[in-house]
């Protein structure tokens, strides 16, 4: 029975995953793709994402605009490069930060059970019955509106949600007979978690970090249509879609549909990179 | 034992509900800018708003608001709005049902959407149609809500003049017409939950599918279809249980977008407009009861777990 | 006869004058009874008018229908948009004996609804009384103090309430009729009820009677059978219908649900009503519409007490640096009207932009201009600031946000845009509590003394600016004093000169409204504010 994280995933390994995983792959390079545009958004994106062009508003896709622009005269290509930027920070910042606590707390609360576990699941079930909107606004009372107070709030229900998944995964792990006979044959806790735990739930928390980072991209929409996502100047593909996308859906749909596929395409990519992921990375998998 | 276990967690919940019960208290006022505030917005001088706040006994110390509040919340009475002196409860009353009602029919659909899709693509693993199922949900929920709701919304509007669900069709009134109002909604919820679902029902599937049991069985030439029904089903519930949970409690907050654009007087909108408008008793009165509901459904999901997977230590 | 250079001016340019002239227009002049008005509102917070809250515009337009004043602005399609004529309401007539006093004789036979507890008893002027007092003491009404000029009222007879103030107030007869003002309440439904905040304590004299209301859903308004004038209303129901995303509006209107535009005040944002014209010219071709310019108006407020805002040349510079109509055409289509300090749409107050005189050049676009006065106001590379800011749930605004935060910086000040969730900004920004500048929009005043006094007399919360000019102290109180209306005109005017030239508030464009009705609604005319009940009391449906 293997048990560690495989260490490195060979050449070999991607190239057969990239041959038998198409939609993964696919996932992969969209993923590469908006991370590129995140870090050279300078130098991809024509204008800045905030130049007004005079004479160019509401200009259909075209050779000059490749995307159209918007009803302020902005280039739609360029927000959409910037808004990348947005979306990549919010997305793996919110994510990182969330999974962390999440698995920390899920895996000690699944393994050690008992008491700790009565008590930590108490508080978790408090903070997860909130709708999150009340989680939002108090986040944005401690330190003011913007972006990292989303960041913030959409991690720490991301920590409360997954945390309970990671401990439903550590739970049915935790009774394998492996595990039970590694505890029983004197294996300090520390080691079990280390060696036989983390491996296994992986799987769970690639699904979980995958899923949340397409969440986050779908909830920062979400939230900038009620009013409380990322504020202006930043380019948000949120924004972009549920503010003045939507306003002018019907004069200027590429206002809409841009941002739109923007945000399916990277939700999608993640979605499909993790699913993709999680067959590679899944132990039992690898010798089959 | 059971029993016991069952025991056990009910009184657990009684210290787990109090310390909500502070936070719920607490919440709602760290959010900047109070009710007063808002009730004379730009008239606002400083000597009505002291006034004001006296009047509606918000200038007591917060200790003695919240406990006076916790009496009255323990003989059942959830208070009255700060706006509309109508009692919270009989307010919960009326747009409970409401939530539920999008909240059972999003389930549904995200049942019928996940069930086929992930038992397919898990059996078909790599496949063509596995391809194509996971693509189409995938699809359905990388799609933002409220924009779905736009164009199912809209399209028709501008295309034949026709509009999906014109105002809240009371049960009373026209009983087929109220479920019905309830389709494309609980369908957009439910495309995005049901696509949640789906891939970690095929995730936990795909794992059950390879525990050493089940290729047994499958090497003992059970029919492939006994053998993911009997074997795997059971056990890959359990995760799926787990986000099950997740998504009742989050129908609750997350409704209110969709909510808004159909147009149903839910708890969501009621909640958010509370918010806004920084109704402390309503904020509180909701929020309680869905914490105290959302604990109650994680100790059916935790008795479930139990009862699915006997192996769980009580 | 004004109604048909109307009907020309309706549909301005996209209709062709055959759907609108055809010939069943002849007989829909005579007014018909019955039929069901449909109109999108929003949900009261509560309805009581006086209790605190009940000032929102959300209260206010369900009960234009519901309740009467004294006195009420006339509607009609002979009334233009922008001017608001008085007329009795339940007030029969009126004198003012002495710059004090005011003396109203009530109509006789004045009913109230006939529901319980009042159960359609004569109104008197008792009922007069017991409102104005109410108004006045009831603990958290934010209008009282449009009426703190009011010293006592009595009744002499049953029909006849004499108002003394504490001193002259020359806009009394404009408050009394204001929307916003003293509705004529019942002092058994307080009584029985407590306050007035629930729906079952929604009996008044006005023309419709609330039968139902449905939370977060909608109201149904039906006929009041004796309604004191004679024949009126025509419209037997009135749905209200409450529906809080404009994609489902918009698809809702197009699908011919509402017969008004479903923005405040009956009107159409420009934005999407370019969108969807030729559409509902074939699927509501019978519409009819008519433009005048709005009266909410969007300005940056300033600490003026304060540098770097207390030196006029920096606030003339920030006003120099807006490209309105540049914004105009990016937010509005192009459509809107520049603001002095007193909004355009105040046709009868507003001063013409060409008469402000040496104020009116800072109303241009001038960004090199702009960083002249900048460099000689001692900060040639600009300064840094903030903006504080609140959506209202507009996607307009905050575009025009951004291009006033990128127009400023075109010339040096670098305005952080501090946006704050609504309830935040209401008990700060715009109360005056921000440390930079602000910008948003202005309650959508009917006279120019709630727009002027607010925004500048010391110590109001509404001076978001904290301006403390001795000039203009003065000058708004002697206008409030001054009876004579050519004289009161002449003194706001010098106001708004005297204003222009400050440049406190750097005020922007207002977008042109388009009022938007069913071509089926008869002897309707659109106008600014809540009285939706008051211009729909003597329209009719014709089918």
């Amino acid at each position: 029975m293997p048990s560690s994280i495989p260490a490195s995933v060979t050449r070999s390994t991607i190239a057969r995953a990239a041959r038998r995983k198409p939609l993964g792959t696919f996932g992969a390079v969209i993923v590469i793709a908006m991370l590129v545009m995140a870090v050279f958004a300078e130098r991809i994106a024509p204008h800045a994402y905030d130049e007004t062009i005079r004479g160019a508003r509401m200009k259909p896709p075209s050779a000059a605009y490749w995307l159209g622009t918007d009803n302020l005269g902005r280039d739609i290509w360029s927000r959409i490069v910037y808004g990348a930027r947005v979306s990549v920070m919010v997305g793996f910042a919110t994510v990182l930060l969330g999974i962390v606590v999440a698995t920390v707390v899920g895996v000690s609360t699944g393994y050690l059970g008992g008491v700790y576990d009565l008590c930590v699941q108490r508080i978790v079930d408090a903070w997860m019955s909130f709708p999150y909107l009340v989680i939002i606004l108090s986040v944005m009372a401690v330190l003011g509106p913007g972006l990292l107070n989303v960041v913030l709030s959409l991690a720490l229900i991301i920590a409360a949600t997954s945390s309970r998944v990671i401990r439903g995964a550590t739970l049915s792990v935790a009774q394998q007979p492996y595990v039970e006979a590694a505890y029983a044959a004197g294996c300090p806790h520390r080691r079990v978690i280390v060696r036989h735990i983390l491996p296994n739930v992986m799987p769970t928390i690639i699904v979980l970090a995958t899923i949340n980072l397409g969440g986050v991209i779908l909830a920062e929409s979400a939230l900038s249509f009620l009013g409380f996502g990322v504020p202006p100047p930043f380019p948000s593909w949120g924004a972009m879609l549920s503010g003045s996308g939507r306003t002018y859906m019907f004069r200027a749909p590429w206002m809409a549909i841009w941002p739109g596929v923007a945000i399916s395409l990277a939700v999608f990519a993640f979605n499909m990179l993790g699913d993709a992921l999680r067959d590679v990375l899944d132990p039992r998998l690898r010798g089959s | 034992m059971l029993r016991r276990y069952l025991a056990k967690r009910l009184l657990v919940a009684v210290p787990s509900l109090l310390i909500a019960s502070l936070i719920v208290f607490a919440l709602p006022r760290l959010i900047p800018g109070d009710v007063v505030s808002l009730m004379l917005e730009e008239k606002a001088y400083a000597r009505d708003l002291a006034e004001l706040r006296a009047k509606l006994g918000l200038d007591r110390p917060l200790h003695v608001q919240y406990l006076e509040w916790l009496g009255h919340v323990v003989r059942g009475d959830l208070g009255e709005s700060l706006w509309t002196r109508r009692p919270v409860r009989e307010e919960l009353a009326r747009r409970l049902p409401v939530t539920l009602e999008l909240g059972a029919s999003s389930v549904v659909f995200a049942v019928i959407i996940a069930l086929p899709i992930g038992v397919l693509s898990a059996t078909r693993q790599d496949t063509l149609s596995d391809y194509l199922a996971r693509s189409a949900a995938i699809l359905g929920l990388s799609v933002p809500g409220f924009w779905l709701a736009t164009l199912v919304i809209v399209l028709p509007a501008i295309w034949w003049g026709w509009r999906p669900v014109a105002e809240y069709v009371e049960f009373g009134r026209d009983p087929t017409g109220h479920l019905v109002q309830f389709l494309l909604p609980g369908l957009i919820l439910g495309v995005a939950a049901g696509a949640a679902l789906m891939r970690l029902q095929r995730a936990t599937l795909l794992e059950v599918l390879r525990q050493d049991y089940v290729r047994t069985a499958w090497a003992k030439g059970l029919r492939e279809r006994a053998v993911v029904f009997k074997h795997s089903l059971k056990n890959a519930f359990i995760p799926v249980l787990s986000v099950f949970g997740i998504q009742i409690a989050q129908i609750f907050g997350g409704a209110v977008i969709i909510e808004t654009i159909f147009g149903l007087p839910g708890l969501g909108r009621f909640l958010f407009e509370a918010i806004t408008q920084r109704d402390y008793p309503v904020i509180q009165g909701v929020n309680l009861v869905v914490v105290a509901a959302i604990v109650l459904v994680n100790l059916a999901v935790d008795t479930l777990y139990a009862v699915l997977d006997p192996r769980i230590r009580y | 006869m004004d109604c048909s250079r109307r009907d020309v001016l309706t549909l301005g340019g996209l209709t062709l004058a055959a759907t609108t002239l055809r010939p069943a227009w002849g007989r829909a002049d005579t007014p018909r009874r019955g039929g069901t008005i449909t109109i999108r509102a929003w949900d009261p917070p509560h309805f009581d008018l006086h209790g605190a809250g009940g000032f929102s515009y959300k209260s206010q337009v369900v009960l234009s229908f519901t309740h009467s004043r004294l006195l009420r602005h006339k509607a009609g399609p002979a009334v233009p948009p922008g001017v608001f004529p008085i007329e009795g309401d339940v007030a029969e007539s009126w004198s003012q004996p002495s710059l004090t006093t005011y003396v109203f004789k009530l109509r006789r036979g004045v009913r109230w609804h006939a529901k319980p507890p009042v159960n359609g008893r004569e109104l008197t002027a008792e009922d007069v009384r017991y409102s104005v007092e109410r108004f006045l003491t009831t603990q958290g009404n934010a209008n009282a103090q449009m009426l703190q000029s009011v010293d006592k009222v009595e009744t002499p007879d049953k029909y006849t309430v004499k108002f003394t103030l504490k001193q002259p107030f020359a806009w009394f007869l404009d408050t009394l009729a204001n929307p916003m003002a003293v509705a004529i309440v019942a002092k058994e439904c307080v009584d029985k009820f407590g306050d007035l905040r629930k729906p079952e304590s929604v009996v008044g004299t006005g023309p419709w009677m609330l039968d139902s209301y449905r939370p977060n859903v909608g109201m149904t308004l039906v006929r009041h059978p004796g309604y004191f004038m004679a024949g009126l209303p025509h419209i037997d129901r009135v749905e209200l219908v409450v529906d809080e995303d404009n994609a489902s509006r918009l698809a809702a209107f197009l699908s011919g649900k509402y017969h008004l535009g479903w923005e405040f005040p009956g009107t159409i944002n420009r934005t999407d009503w370019v969108q969807i014209k030729d559409t509902l010219q074939q699927k509501r071709p019978g519409l009819r519409t008519e433009d005048f310019p709005g009266n909410v108006m969007t300005h940056i407020s300033m600490r003026v007490d304060r540098p770097p805002f207390n030196d006029v040349r920096v606030r003339r510079a920030m006003s120099l640096a807006l490209d309105r109509q540049g914004i105009l055409d990016s937010i509005a289509e192009g459509a809107g009207t520049p603001n002095p300090p007193v909004p355009t749409a105040l046709k009868e107050w507003s001063i013409p932009m060409a008469q402000l005189g040496e104020g009116g050049q800072w109303y241009r676009y001038d960004p090199a201009e702009a960083k002249r006065l900048l460099a000689q106001a001692g900060y040639p590379n600009g300064f840094a600031g903030s903006m504080c800011f609140t959506t209202y749930g507009s996607t307009i605004l905050v575009d025009a946000a951004q291009l006033i935060i990128k127009h400023l910086k075109d010339i040096g000040i670098e305005a952080r845009l501090d946006q704050k969730e609504y309830g935040a900004y209401a008990a700060s920004c715009l109360v005056g509590k921000f440390e930079s500048m602000t910008y948003g929009p202005q309650t959508p005043f009917l006279d120019p003394d709630n727009f002027l006094y607010g925004q500048y007399y010391p110590g109001e919360p509404k001076n978001q600016s904290h301006i403390n000019d001795p000039v203009v102290t003065d000058l708004l109180v002697r206008q409030r004093r001054t009876f004579d209306v050519t004289q009161r005109r002449q003194l706001i005017h010098d106001i708004q000169r005297y204003l222009a030239n400050q440049q406190y508030y750097v005020q922007l464009a207002s977008p042109t409204y388009t009022a938007v009705w069913d071509g089926a609604l008869k002897n309707y005319g659109p106008n600014l504010g809540y009285d939706y009940g008051g211009r729909l009391t003597a329209a009719w449906l014709h089918r």
